[in-house]
Protein backbone atom coordinates (compact mmCIF):
# COMPACT_ATOMS: atom_id res chain seq x y z
CA UNK A 1 0.00 0.00 0.00
CA UNK A 2 1.33 3.18 -1.10
CA UNK A 3 0.70 6.82 -0.63
CA UNK A 4 -1.51 8.46 -3.69
CA UNK A 5 1.52 10.15 -5.26
CA UNK A 6 3.16 6.81 -5.32
CA UNK A 7 3.59 6.16 -9.21
CA UNK A 8 6.60 3.21 -9.87
CA UNK A 9 6.30 -0.43 -8.98
CA UNK A 10 5.57 -1.57 -5.89
CA UNK A 11 8.30 -3.80 -3.50
CA UNK A 12 8.03 -7.34 -4.83
CA UNK A 13 8.15 -10.56 -2.31
CA UNK A 14 9.11 -12.98 -5.15
CA UNK A 15 12.16 -13.63 -6.94
CA UNK A 16 10.95 -12.74 -10.76
CA UNK A 17 9.56 -9.42 -9.23
CA UNK A 18 12.90 -8.12 -8.48
CA UNK A 19 14.11 -9.47 -12.07
CA UNK A 20 10.86 -7.76 -13.25
CA UNK A 21 11.68 -4.36 -11.72
CA UNK A 22 15.15 -4.26 -12.86
CA UNK A 23 13.88 -5.05 -16.85
CA UNK A 24 11.73 -2.52 -16.24
CA UNK A 25 13.82 0.33 -14.74
CA UNK A 26 16.52 -0.44 -17.45
CA UNK A 27 13.48 -0.53 -20.68
CA UNK A 28 12.55 3.37 -19.18
CA UNK A 29 16.11 4.15 -19.00
CA UNK A 30 16.71 3.24 -23.13
CA UNK A 31 13.49 4.96 -23.99
CA UNK A 32 14.38 8.18 -22.26
CA UNK A 33 17.86 7.88 -23.84
CA UNK A 34 15.79 7.58 -27.38
CA UNK A 35 13.22 10.33 -26.34
CA UNK A 36 15.85 12.78 -25.38
CA UNK A 37 17.99 12.02 -28.80
CA UNK A 38 14.95 12.87 -30.65
CA UNK A 39 13.89 16.22 -28.54
CA UNK A 40 17.55 17.49 -29.05
CA UNK A 41 17.26 16.54 -32.86
CA UNK A 42 14.01 18.50 -32.76
CA UNK A 43 15.09 21.25 -31.27
CA UNK A 44 18.18 21.40 -33.80
CA UNK A 45 16.05 21.61 -36.86
CA UNK A 46 13.84 23.86 -34.94
CA UNK A 47 16.70 26.62 -35.95
CA UNK A 48 15.59 27.11 -39.53
CA UNK A 49 19.48 26.77 -40.36
CA UNK A 50 18.51 23.71 -42.75
CA UNK A 51 17.32 25.05 -45.83
CA UNK A 52 17.90 22.51 -48.37
CA UNK A 53 16.81 19.74 -46.71
CA UNK A 54 14.52 18.39 -49.57
CA UNK A 55 17.56 18.51 -52.10
CA UNK A 56 20.27 16.72 -50.19
CA UNK A 57 20.37 12.96 -49.55
CA UNK A 58 23.03 10.29 -47.56
CA UNK A 59 23.04 7.01 -47.94
CA UNK A 60 25.51 6.59 -45.19
CA UNK A 61 23.18 8.73 -42.81
CA UNK A 62 20.34 6.44 -43.24
CA UNK A 63 21.74 3.15 -42.85
CA UNK A 64 23.74 4.33 -39.61
CA UNK A 65 20.40 5.43 -38.33
CA UNK A 66 18.56 2.22 -39.15
CA UNK A 67 21.36 0.31 -38.21
CA UNK A 68 22.25 1.47 -34.74
CA UNK A 69 18.34 1.26 -33.21
CA UNK A 70 19.10 -2.58 -34.11
CA UNK A 71 21.45 -3.00 -31.28
CA UNK A 72 18.93 -0.93 -28.74
CA UNK A 73 16.25 -3.43 -29.60
CA UNK A 74 18.56 -6.34 -28.78
CA UNK A 75 19.38 -5.28 -25.60
CA UNK A 76 15.70 -4.66 -24.87
CA UNK A 77 14.29 -8.13 -26.15
CA UNK A 78 17.31 -10.46 -24.96
CA UNK A 79 16.28 -9.76 -21.07
CA UNK A 80 12.55 -9.83 -21.91
CA UNK A 81 12.92 -13.10 -23.70
CA UNK A 82 15.08 -14.05 -20.51
CA UNK A 83 12.68 -13.37 -18.23
CA UNK A 84 9.59 -14.89 -20.20
CA UNK A 85 11.54 -17.83 -19.91
CA UNK A 86 12.21 -17.33 -16.47
CA UNK A 87 8.52 -16.82 -15.31
CA UNK A 88 6.82 -19.76 -17.86
CA UNK A 89 9.72 -22.55 -16.62
CA UNK A 90 7.64 -24.89 -14.81
CA UNK A 91 8.85 -25.80 -11.12
CA UNK A 92 7.03 -28.61 -8.84
CA UNK A 93 4.22 -26.57 -6.81
CA UNK A 94 4.21 -28.10 -3.37
CA UNK A 95 0.79 -27.14 -2.90
CA UNK A 96 -2.03 -26.37 -5.44
CA UNK A 97 -5.12 -23.63 -5.38
CA UNK A 98 -7.90 -23.07 -7.84
CA UNK A 99 -8.98 -19.63 -8.66
CA UNK A 100 -12.36 -19.25 -10.06
CA UNK A 101 -13.56 -15.84 -11.41
CA UNK A 102 -17.24 -15.02 -11.47
CA UNK A 103 -19.05 -12.01 -12.20
CA UNK A 104 -18.32 -10.42 -9.30
CA UNK A 105 -16.59 -12.22 -7.14
CA UNK A 106 -13.35 -14.30 -7.02
CA UNK A 107 -13.76 -17.73 -5.27
CA UNK A 108 -11.19 -20.10 -4.30
CA UNK A 109 -10.66 -24.09 -4.34
CA UNK A 110 -8.27 -26.06 -2.74
CA UNK A 111 -8.11 -30.51 -3.09
CA UNK A 112 -4.57 -31.09 -1.89
CA UNK A 113 -5.66 -32.36 1.99
CA UNK A 114 -8.44 -30.68 2.57
CA UNK A 115 -11.34 -29.89 0.31
CA UNK A 116 -12.09 -26.08 0.86
CA UNK A 117 -14.32 -23.72 -0.96
CA UNK A 118 -15.08 -20.25 -0.45
CA UNK A 119 -15.96 -16.72 -2.23
CA UNK A 120 -14.17 -13.87 -1.39
CA UNK A 121 -16.73 -10.97 -2.40
CA UNK A 122 -15.69 -7.41 -1.49
CA UNK A 123 -16.57 -5.30 1.38
CA UNK A 124 -19.13 -2.14 0.78
CA UNK A 125 -17.71 0.93 2.17
CA UNK A 126 -20.33 1.71 4.22
CA UNK A 127 -19.43 -1.49 6.45
CA UNK A 128 -15.84 -0.79 6.49
CA UNK A 129 -13.68 -0.06 9.76
CA UNK A 130 -11.68 3.16 10.25
CA UNK A 131 -8.33 2.19 8.31
CA UNK A 132 -9.46 -0.47 6.06
CA UNK A 133 -8.53 0.23 2.29
CA UNK A 134 -11.81 1.15 0.50
CA UNK A 135 -12.66 -1.01 -2.71
CA UNK A 136 -9.86 -3.80 -1.67
CA UNK A 137 -11.23 -5.36 1.94
CA UNK A 138 -13.16 -9.01 1.35
CA UNK A 139 -15.06 -10.82 3.60
CA UNK A 140 -12.82 -14.25 2.85
CA UNK A 141 -8.99 -13.94 2.19
CA UNK A 142 -6.93 -16.42 0.38
CA UNK A 143 -4.71 -17.44 3.29
CA UNK A 144 -1.48 -19.28 1.60
CA UNK A 145 1.72 -20.76 3.47
CA UNK A 146 5.27 -17.93 2.95
CA UNK A 147 8.13 -19.73 1.47
CA UNK A 148 6.27 -22.37 -0.18
CA UNK A 149 5.99 -23.22 -3.78
CA UNK A 150 2.39 -22.67 -5.12
CA UNK A 151 0.70 -23.28 -8.30
CA UNK A 152 -2.03 -21.51 -9.29
CA UNK A 153 -4.75 -22.67 -11.87
CA UNK A 154 -7.19 -19.54 -12.43
CA UNK A 155 -10.35 -19.65 -14.61
CA UNK A 156 -13.48 -18.05 -14.83
CA UNK A 157 -17.04 -19.34 -14.79
CA UNK A 158 -18.34 -16.67 -17.25
CA UNK A 159 -16.75 -13.78 -18.53
CA UNK A 160 -12.44 -12.82 -18.55
CA UNK A 161 -11.25 -11.90 -15.38
CA UNK A 162 -8.16 -11.22 -14.19
CA UNK A 163 -6.34 -11.75 -10.98
CA UNK A 164 -3.62 -9.45 -10.19
CA UNK A 165 -1.38 -9.10 -7.32
CA UNK A 166 0.83 -5.98 -8.17
CA UNK A 167 2.86 -6.66 -4.97
CA UNK A 168 4.21 -10.36 -6.52
CA UNK A 169 4.16 -8.97 -10.16
CA UNK A 170 1.26 -11.41 -10.67
CA UNK A 171 -1.06 -10.92 -13.31
CA UNK A 172 -3.03 -13.82 -14.87
CA UNK A 173 -6.19 -13.67 -16.90
CA UNK A 174 -9.40 -15.70 -15.69
CA UNK A 175 -10.66 -17.24 -19.47
CA UNK A 176 -13.68 -19.65 -19.21
CA UNK A 177 -12.38 -23.04 -20.57
CA UNK A 178 -9.33 -22.18 -20.12
CA UNK A 179 -7.32 -23.51 -17.12
CA UNK A 180 -4.08 -20.95 -16.59
CA UNK A 181 -1.17 -21.81 -14.36
CA UNK A 182 0.90 -19.80 -12.67
CA UNK A 183 2.89 -20.61 -9.94
CA UNK A 184 3.66 -17.85 -6.63
CA UNK A 185 6.03 -17.53 -3.70
CA UNK A 186 6.35 -14.98 -1.37
CA UNK A 187 9.76 -14.62 0.36
CA UNK A 188 8.06 -12.96 3.72
CA UNK A 189 4.47 -13.42 5.33
CA UNK A 190 2.28 -10.10 4.71
CA UNK A 191 -0.96 -9.24 3.31
CA UNK A 192 -1.21 -8.15 -0.40
CA UNK A 193 -3.99 -6.89 -2.35
CA UNK A 194 -5.23 -6.62 -6.08
CA UNK A 195 -7.98 -5.88 -8.41
CA UNK A 196 -9.41 -7.27 -11.29
CA UNK A 197 -7.43 -6.27 -14.32
CA UNK A 198 -9.67 -7.32 -17.42
CA UNK A 199 -13.45 -5.68 -17.83
CA UNK A 200 -16.01 -7.72 -16.84
CA UNK A 201 -19.27 -5.68 -16.41
CA UNK A 202 -20.65 -3.82 -14.00
CA UNK A 203 -19.08 -4.45 -11.18
CA UNK A 204 -15.36 -4.47 -12.68
CA UNK A 205 -13.82 -2.27 -10.16
CA UNK A 206 -15.41 -3.85 -6.80
CA UNK A 207 -13.85 -7.12 -6.88
CA UNK A 208 -11.01 -7.44 -5.58
CA UNK A 209 -8.35 -10.31 -4.34
CA UNK A 210 -6.47 -10.28 -1.34
CA UNK A 211 -4.21 -12.89 -0.11
CA UNK A 212 -2.46 -13.20 3.19
CA UNK A 213 1.12 -15.42 3.28
CA UNK A 214 1.35 -17.07 6.71
CA UNK A 215 3.08 -19.45 8.69
CA UNK A 216 2.35 -23.43 8.11
CA UNK A 217 0.84 -23.59 11.61
CA UNK A 218 -1.83 -20.87 10.74
CA UNK A 219 -2.30 -21.61 7.52
CA UNK A 220 -3.20 -25.29 8.31
CA UNK A 221 -5.68 -24.29 10.80
CA UNK A 222 -7.19 -22.02 8.37
CA UNK A 223 -7.74 -24.28 5.85
CA UNK A 224 -8.98 -26.83 8.87
CA UNK A 225 -11.37 -24.15 9.72
CA UNK A 226 -12.41 -23.72 6.00
CA UNK A 227 -12.98 -27.56 4.99
CA UNK A 228 -15.18 -27.67 8.13
CA UNK A 229 -17.00 -25.01 7.31
CA UNK B 1 28.30 19.86 -59.57
CA UNK B 2 24.88 19.98 -59.54
CA UNK B 3 24.67 20.52 -55.87
CA UNK B 4 27.81 22.97 -55.69
CA UNK B 5 25.43 25.12 -57.98
CA UNK B 6 22.24 24.62 -56.02
CA UNK B 7 24.13 25.76 -52.51
CA UNK B 8 25.54 28.84 -54.57
CA UNK B 9 22.09 29.81 -56.02
CA UNK B 10 19.84 29.13 -52.67
CA UNK B 11 22.16 31.52 -50.90
CA UNK B 12 22.36 34.11 -53.59
CA UNK B 13 18.60 33.70 -52.47
CA UNK B 14 19.25 33.82 -49.42
CA UNK B 15 21.99 36.54 -48.96
CA UNK B 16 20.74 39.12 -52.06
CA UNK B 17 17.53 40.77 -52.41
CA UNK B 18 16.12 39.86 -48.56
CA UNK B 19 14.03 43.45 -48.22
CA UNK B 20 12.35 42.34 -51.59
CA UNK B 21 8.62 42.35 -50.02
CA UNK B 22 9.02 43.58 -46.35
CA UNK B 23 5.26 43.63 -45.77
CA UNK B 24 4.80 40.50 -47.45
CA UNK B 25 2.35 37.59 -45.18
CA UNK B 26 4.31 33.66 -44.95
CA UNK B 27 1.73 31.87 -45.57
CA UNK B 28 1.37 29.20 -48.08
CA UNK B 29 3.61 29.90 -50.62
CA UNK B 30 2.49 33.04 -51.28
CA UNK B 31 0.26 35.77 -51.06
CA UNK B 32 -3.30 34.11 -50.88
CA UNK B 33 -5.99 34.62 -53.92
CA UNK B 34 -9.15 34.61 -53.75
CA UNK B 35 -11.48 32.75 -56.56
CA UNK B 36 -13.36 35.82 -57.68
CA UNK B 37 -9.94 37.95 -57.78
CA UNK B 38 -7.49 35.06 -59.30
CA UNK B 39 -5.38 36.29 -61.54
CA UNK B 40 -4.54 33.81 -64.32
CA UNK B 41 -1.40 34.75 -64.67
CA UNK B 42 -0.29 33.24 -61.57
CA UNK B 43 0.28 29.92 -60.58
CA UNK B 44 -2.39 28.05 -58.55
CA UNK B 45 -0.26 25.47 -56.95
CA UNK B 46 3.14 27.30 -56.77
CA UNK B 47 4.41 26.95 -53.22
CA UNK B 48 8.00 27.64 -51.57
CA UNK B 49 8.94 27.13 -47.99
CA UNK B 50 12.50 26.61 -46.07
CA UNK B 51 12.96 23.04 -46.77
CA UNK B 52 11.61 23.59 -50.89
CA UNK B 53 13.22 27.30 -51.63
CA UNK B 54 13.24 26.63 -55.72
CA UNK B 55 10.43 25.85 -56.94
CA UNK B 56 9.71 23.71 -60.07
CA UNK B 57 7.42 26.40 -61.76
CA UNK B 58 7.73 30.20 -61.31
CA UNK B 59 4.79 32.12 -59.67
CA UNK B 60 3.64 33.47 -62.49
CA UNK B 61 3.11 31.82 -65.60
CA UNK B 62 2.89 33.80 -68.41
CA UNK B 63 5.01 36.66 -68.63
CA UNK B 64 3.60 39.87 -70.31
CA UNK B 65 4.72 43.32 -71.13
CA UNK B 66 7.36 44.76 -69.19
CA UNK B 67 8.04 41.36 -67.96
CA UNK B 68 8.74 40.12 -71.05
CA UNK B 69 10.79 42.34 -72.38
CA UNK B 70 13.05 41.67 -68.64
CA UNK B 71 12.58 37.87 -69.11
CA UNK B 72 14.19 38.47 -72.23
CA UNK B 73 17.18 40.80 -70.66
CA UNK B 74 17.11 38.11 -67.86
CA UNK B 75 18.70 35.66 -70.39
CA UNK B 76 21.73 37.72 -71.45
CA UNK B 77 24.14 39.67 -68.79
CA UNK B 78 22.83 40.09 -65.39
CA UNK B 79 24.85 43.08 -64.60
CA UNK B 80 23.08 45.13 -67.04
CA UNK B 81 19.86 45.04 -65.22
CA UNK B 82 19.30 47.73 -62.37
CA UNK B 83 18.21 46.68 -58.92
CA UNK B 84 14.31 47.49 -59.44
CA UNK B 85 14.72 44.98 -62.56
CA UNK B 86 16.18 42.18 -60.88
CA UNK B 87 13.73 42.51 -58.04
CA UNK B 88 10.67 42.48 -60.63
CA UNK B 89 12.37 39.38 -61.85
CA UNK B 90 12.49 37.87 -58.53
CA UNK B 91 9.34 39.19 -57.76
CA UNK B 92 8.09 37.35 -61.23
CA UNK B 93 9.36 33.63 -59.64
CA UNK B 94 9.24 33.74 -55.99
CA UNK B 95 6.30 34.60 -53.73
CA UNK B 96 8.37 35.64 -50.51
CA UNK B 97 11.90 36.23 -49.59
CA UNK B 98 14.05 33.48 -47.21
CA UNK B 99 14.28 36.21 -44.62
CA UNK B 100 10.64 36.58 -44.67
CA UNK B 101 10.17 33.02 -44.42
CA UNK B 102 12.34 32.60 -40.88
CA UNK B 103 11.08 35.49 -39.31
CA UNK B 104 9.50 34.90 -35.99
CA UNK B 105 5.71 35.11 -36.11
CA UNK B 106 3.64 35.92 -33.48
CA UNK B 107 -0.04 34.16 -34.27
CA UNK B 108 1.10 31.94 -31.30
CA UNK B 109 0.36 35.04 -28.88
CA UNK B 110 -3.39 34.95 -30.24
CA UNK B 111 -4.38 31.48 -30.34
CA UNK B 112 -2.40 31.36 -26.69
CA UNK B 113 -4.62 34.26 -25.32
CA UNK B 114 -7.47 32.28 -26.96
CA UNK B 115 -6.55 29.46 -24.82
CA UNK B 116 -6.19 31.02 -21.82
CA UNK B 117 -10.14 32.95 -22.13
CA UNK B 118 -11.68 29.70 -22.67
CA UNK B 119 -9.75 27.99 -19.67
CA UNK B 120 -10.52 31.34 -17.54
CA UNK B 121 -14.31 30.69 -17.90
CA UNK B 122 -14.17 27.13 -17.26
CA UNK B 123 -12.37 27.96 -13.97
CA UNK B 124 -14.56 30.59 -13.09
CA UNK B 125 -17.48 27.98 -13.82
CA UNK B 126 -15.68 25.52 -11.24
CA UNK B 127 -15.54 28.54 -8.68
CA UNK B 128 -18.80 29.19 -9.04
CA UNK B 129 -20.34 25.11 -9.04
CA UNK B 130 -17.50 24.76 -6.05
CA UNK B 131 -19.02 28.07 -3.80
CA UNK B 132 -22.79 27.87 -4.33
CA UNK B 133 -23.43 24.51 -5.17
CA UNK B 134 -21.70 21.75 -3.44
CA UNK B 135 -23.52 19.00 -1.53
CA UNK B 136 -22.90 19.12 2.54
CA UNK B 137 -19.96 17.20 3.76
CA UNK B 138 -19.80 13.51 3.61
CA UNK B 139 -17.03 11.48 5.15
CA UNK B 140 -14.99 9.72 2.74
CA UNK B 141 -11.97 7.04 3.29
CA UNK B 142 -9.87 10.41 2.50
CA UNK B 143 -10.36 12.27 5.96
CA UNK B 144 -7.41 13.00 8.42
CA UNK B 145 -8.16 10.17 10.98
CA UNK B 146 -9.15 7.12 8.22
CA UNK B 147 -5.90 8.27 6.57
CA UNK B 148 -3.89 8.03 9.75
CA UNK B 149 -5.65 4.72 10.99
CA UNK B 150 -5.22 3.38 7.02
CA UNK B 151 -1.38 4.00 7.76
CA UNK B 152 -0.81 2.41 11.34
CA UNK B 153 -2.65 -0.81 9.50
CA UNK B 154 0.00 -0.39 6.99
CA UNK B 155 2.82 -0.38 9.29
CA UNK B 156 1.83 -2.79 11.35
CA UNK B 157 1.37 -5.31 8.37
CA UNK B 158 5.04 -4.54 7.24
CA UNK B 159 3.65 -3.24 4.18
CA UNK B 160 5.99 -1.48 1.57
CA UNK B 161 9.19 -2.17 3.78
CA UNK B 162 11.38 -1.21 0.68
CA UNK B 163 10.08 2.14 -0.40
CA UNK B 164 6.75 2.45 1.16
CA UNK B 165 5.83 3.33 4.91
CA UNK B 166 7.23 0.68 6.73
CA UNK B 167 10.36 1.54 5.39
CA UNK B 168 10.45 4.72 7.31
CA UNK B 169 9.21 3.75 10.75
CA UNK B 170 11.30 2.78 13.14
CA UNK B 171 9.97 -0.51 14.82
CA UNK B 172 12.37 -0.36 17.68
CA UNK B 173 11.59 2.74 18.70
CA UNK B 174 8.04 2.78 17.51
CA UNK B 175 8.48 6.25 15.83
CA UNK B 176 9.43 7.46 12.19
CA UNK B 177 12.73 6.99 11.37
Amino acid sequence: MYPYTFIQLTDSNTFFGHEIVLFHDFSLASLMFILTAVLLMFKALKKKKFVVLAYKGSNMLEFLWTFFPVFILISIGLPSLYLMYLLEGSFKGDLTFKVVGHQWYWSYEGGDFCDFDMSSYMIPSEDLVEGQFRLLEVDNTMVLPYSTNIRLMITSYDVIHSWTLPSLKMKVDAVPGRLNTMNIFSFQPGSFYGQCSEICGLLHSFMPIHVEFVNWETFLNNVTEESFN
Amino acid sequence: MLRVALHRVVSHRSVHLTKVRPSMVVGFGGPVQLAENRDPNVNPIFHESLTNPIPDKPRTLKYTGDLATLKEMEVGDWKKLSVEEQMDLYNSYFGTSIADMCRDQDGWKSVLGAGMIFISFGLLLHLFIHLYINPPYVWTTLDEDWVKASIKRQIQSHAGDITGYSSKWDYANNRWK
